[in-house]
């Protein structure tokens, strides 16, 4: 029983940092047509920048993480500034390359900010756990998992019950009717890489005290993100929520019960099989993005 | 097998150095004759590229041109920027041999090593090499002109299973290694070793060196006597943190990691009890007059702070080259390639002396990591291992 | 006093291709104006233009002001309102959600018809209003869309072929729906349908590979039914299909 909890445990809070992820690549997606592959390299800023309010500026936990979203809000911003919004007129492939490029310049001013040497971001918790039916569950997890819960929670209030949410998902439909309905696309652009920015800072800061911070750990933690981004159907956000939590516990079930090596080619082979299954994603119906 | 990586808090990391040539040290002496050119292959840019890097070439070279260079010669080295990949180690290699240093001194990675053994073999000039793997000894490899000085990952393992089966004397172990070569090759050893000592249960698991989670691994050691560690650092830290987690309170040995978490404070000291690691070499919690006069310049140079024990080597390897240089009265690639193979020298780290693999170091340390940084214990040194100890 | 909407030596080109070569046209405040033609005539490149989903080259003026290098969301807010040609719902969204989308581009302005009013316009809507808009029937589609452009508070309401597919008495509830709407709004319609919009409409323009053929009072045209029925009979499904190809870029 303690096994299997802990395994439980351990996935459903992987399956969270996962799904902040890939819940930014899709509402980036959808509303932008633009897959950001500097998406993990913002996690890893969310972590440095949570290193550098904690550990250096001995900041709060919650002002810490608070202010750490906000900075990753603003850095977001200042991709679609640099990256986006000049290209706007070029083929989405461009912008795409160019996130690329944003990732690789970010990792490096990240190294050339805080080097390269791996750092810890203390958890307010310690390491203290939460014995539960027999499993030890760190309390930095328990804290994962509730964060992720809320932030969803108020992802999806936000936008299913405001005028601001519609006018997103308006967007995300159909972004020539959304301009024919006088929606201010630019500044909804703007808005969106700023809040999927975020969201990939949220969990880098909530991730971080479980690992070693370093300049490579959003881009390790992408890699499964992406699967469950293209198991989501890539243009659905609640089915991508599902796909990462899925894939992560299903993952840790698989090393537990099933054998442990290779353990980091489960996402994939979840993913190879629902796609041969299922070419439109596992959640998928009509696949149609408009740009 | 762990990668030769440092651990200071590095401020700035020295990116801009690029592949350009770094600075060289030593005070402009009257030596008489061309300055002798080394070249330093290691990774100048990108991950692995601290700041400390060059500290303890920097702090070689000033020493021996404080003694008037060899044979009146004033020493100088030139930074190659060789990265971690063959390509980048192949590229390095070749701008070098085009500036004609009289040695090469640095490549960290087997794959490295193995990719410009050819050349190095054409060109015949002296290389020390610090990779890890059995196979590149002389009699795999075939050239005659490359040496390594560090221990190779059979001396670290046996090291370890010595010292786990004749103290912990456990009876079950859990075996965690990456499935990076480096790391399955040690698994390998390691497992050998263990059995060898008595061990009658061994529970192993592989994860790769970008696992962000070993609940798994960790539950399944439930009540074995120890564990086992061989990876990153990363992976390394990871597990400490997570065997604390799961109250797996059984002593736990790993690799040369242990030097990078205990610099970077990567886990608490909670998280730090009963591990053990192993590493070349500690010059820090070394008694030998060596070890001491190094460690006082190197404070002097950079700070009070605890030297990084995984650069001393590189300060010894310039001393051996400087040795075998007077030894073979130049810096002819044949006279110098001769009398490495000969040399004897007493470093930082212990003896230096040449086996028939070309392997100069045969040493390595077990350190209790409990007390951290400040605190940590220096429980056994390994003289005399031999390259296939496995 | 200068009218709502004025348009001069209009020209909209696709590659080599003119599908709108140098019109005039003008729709005065309170009118309500029929843009007719066959398909491929340059109708909807009209309306593109206007709305600024594609870039065309002679004067736009709405209520004085030029519209040209302004971009589409701009044109909706400053109340000049296209309901495209196919409806184009917002499929994740609800019929509701939908037509609240529509008091985005209002301003400042007060609109004419509230939410309460769309569903009193158009009936069928109200037992529709949580479902998926993708779940609903081309008429449907049609009024929801329309109700959509009406909660803009649009200043001229741009309709793209609102009869376009549909059955008899749907377009009858559309068209019932539509003759309230010109007491308080102008309207420019485009129709392939000359008969549903010579009786919605005071003038009209008849549009004959991308130039003005005919223009007059809606009754003046309709009593010159045969020739009129030759400009309506000809081109082919060129327009439609270019300018489907036309990508906006936003």
């Amino acid at each position: 029983m303690g096994h299997f909890v802990g395994l439980l445990a351990s996935g459903v809070a992987q399956g969270a940092i996962a799904a902040l992820i890939a819940l930014g690549i899709v509402l980036l997606h959808q509303t932008t047509g633009v897959v950001n592959f500097a998406q993990g390299d913002l996690l890893t800023l969310g972590a440095y920048f949570g290193v550098w309010l904690v550990v250096d500026h001995g900041i709060a936990t919650i002002p810490a993480y608070l202010i750490v979203v906000a900075l990753v809000f603003g850095v977001g911003v200042a991709m679609e500034r640099i990256g986006y919004a000049p290209l706007r007129r070029q083929p989405i492939l461009a912008v795409v390359i160019s996130t690329f490029a944003l990732a690789l310049g970010l990792r490096s001013l990240i190294i050339l900010w805080q080097g390269n040497d791996q750092k810890t971001l203390p958890s307010p918790f310690g390491g203290r756990v939460w014995h539960f039916a027999g499993a030890a569950i760190p309390y930095q997890s328990v804290l994962i998992v509730a964060v992720t819960g809320v932030v969803l929670a108020g992802l999806m209030l936000m936008l299913h019950r405001s005028s601001i949410g519609r006018q997103v998902r308006a967007l995300a439909a159909d972004r020539e009717t959304a301009l024919l309905q006088g929606i201010r696309v630019t500044r909804l652009s703007v808005l969106m890489f700023g809040l999927s920015a975020a969201l990939a800072g949220l969990g880098g800061v909530l991730v971080a005290p479980t690992l070693t911070v370093s300049p490579q750990l959003g881009f390790t933690l992408l890699l499964s993100s992406f699967a469950a981004t293209v198991l989501g159907g890539f243009d659905r956000m609640g089915a991508t929520v599902l796909a990462a939590f899925g894939i992560a516990i299903v993952q840790q079930m698989a090393a537990g019960y099933v054998s442990a090596d290779y353990v980091e080619a489960y996402p994939y082979l979840i993913l190879l099989v629902a796609l041969v299954l299922r070419p439109s994603g596992l959640f998928g119906e009509v696949v149609r993005v408009r740009y | 097998m762990s990668h030769r990586r440092t651990i200071a808090p590095a401020v700035l990391a020295a990116l801009a150095v690029g592949a350009a040539a770094v600075g060289c040290g030593g005070d402009s002496g009257s030596g008489s004759g061309e300055p002798i050119k080394i070249a330093w292959m290691g990774a100048e840019t990108g991950e692995y590229a601290t700041k400390d890097r060059h500290y303890a070439i920097d702090l070689a070279i000033a020493d021996i041109n404080a003694k008037g260079g060899i044979g009146g010669r004033k020493v100088e080295y030139k930074a190659y920027d060789g990265g971690l990949t063959p390509q980048q180690g192949l590229t390095a290699v070749k701008k070098a041999l085009a500036d004609k240093p009289a040695a090469i001194v640095g490549l960290s990675t087997t794959a490295q090593v193995k990719a410009t053994a050819p050349l190095l073999k054409s060109a015949g000039i002296p290389t020390l090499h610090v990779a890890q793997s059995h196979t590149l000894g002389k009699s795999t490899l075939n050239v005659d002109n490359v040496f390594r000085y560090g221990p190779t990952e059979a001396m670290q393992t046996h090291a370890l299973t010595d010292y786990i089966v004749n103290n912990a004397k456990p009876k079950k172990v859990g075996l965690l290694a990456s499935t990076d070569p480096g790391s399955e090759e040690a698994a390998r050893l390691l497992r050998a070793g263990l059995t060898a000592g008595g061990v009658a249960n061994i529970v192993e698991r592989r994860v790769p060196q970008t696992a962000t989670d070993l609940t798994e691994a960790v539950l399944a050691f439930r009540g074995v006597d120890a564990t086992v560690t061989w990876s990153f650092p990363t992976i390394d830290s990871l597990f400490l943190r997570q065997r604390g987690q799961n109250g797996l309170t059984a002593p736990t040995f790993g690799d040369n990691s242990g030097g990078s978490i205990l610099g970077g404070s990567l886990n608490p000291p909670a998280e730090l009890k009963g591990y053990h690691y192993v590493i070349a070499c500690d010059p820090d919690l070394s008694q030998s007059p060596e070890a001491q006069a190094y460690v006082a310049g190197y404070k002097k140079r950079y700070g009070p702070s605890p030297t990084n024990p995984q650069l001393a080597q590189g300060y010894d390897a310039f001393r051996v080259l400087a040795a075998a240089i007077e030894k073979a009265g130049g810096t002819d690639p044949k006279a110098l390639t001769k009398a490495l193979g000969g040399v004897t020298h007493q470093g930082v780290c212990g003896a230096y002396k040449a086996d028939g693999e070309n392997d100069l170091y045969h040493s390595d340390v077990i350190i209790d990591a409990e007390g951290g940084l400040t605190g940590r214990k220096l429980l056994k040194t390994y003289d005399g291992l031999t390259s296939r100890a496995g | 006093m200068s009218a709502l909407l004025e348009v001069r030596g209009l020209v909209v080109s696709y590659g080599p291709v003119d599908a709108v070569r140098g019109i005039d046209l003008e729709v005065g405040a309170g009118e309500t104006v029929a843009l007719l033609g066959a398909n491929g005539a340059g109708k909807s490149s009209t309306l593109r233009a206007l709305s600024g989903l594609v870039k065309a080259r002679g004067e736009v003026r709405f209520g004085g002001a030029d519209l040209r290098r302004v971009s589409p969301d701009a044109i909706a807010r400053a109340g000049l309102v296209h309901v495209p040609e196919g409806r184009m719902p917002f499929r994740s969204l609800t019929t509701e959600e939908n037509l609240l989308v529509g008091t985005v581009a209002r301003g400042g302005r007060t609109a004419e018809f509230a939410l309460s009013d769309v569903y009193d316009l158009f009936p069928p809507l109200t037992k529709l209003r949580r479902r998926g808009s993708w779940t609903l029937s081309g008429g449907e589609q049609q009024m929801m869309a329309t109700g959509r452009g009406l909660l803009a508070a649009p200043r001229l309401l741009l309709l793209d072929e609102p009869s376009l597919g549909l059955a008899p008495a749907v377009v009858d509830t559309v068209y019932a729906a539509l003759r309230e709407v010109r007491e308080k709004i102008s309207v420019l319609v485009v129709e392939q349908n000359a008969g549903l919009a010579l009786g919605l409409c005071e003038r009209a323009y008849v549009l004959a590979a991308g130039e003005i053929a005919m223009s007059g009072p809606a009754a003046e045209l309709a009593d010159r039914e045969s020739l009129l029925a030759s400009y309506l009979a000809r081109e082919s499904d060129a327009d439609h299909e270019v300018h489907q190809d036309e990508r906006q870029a936003g």
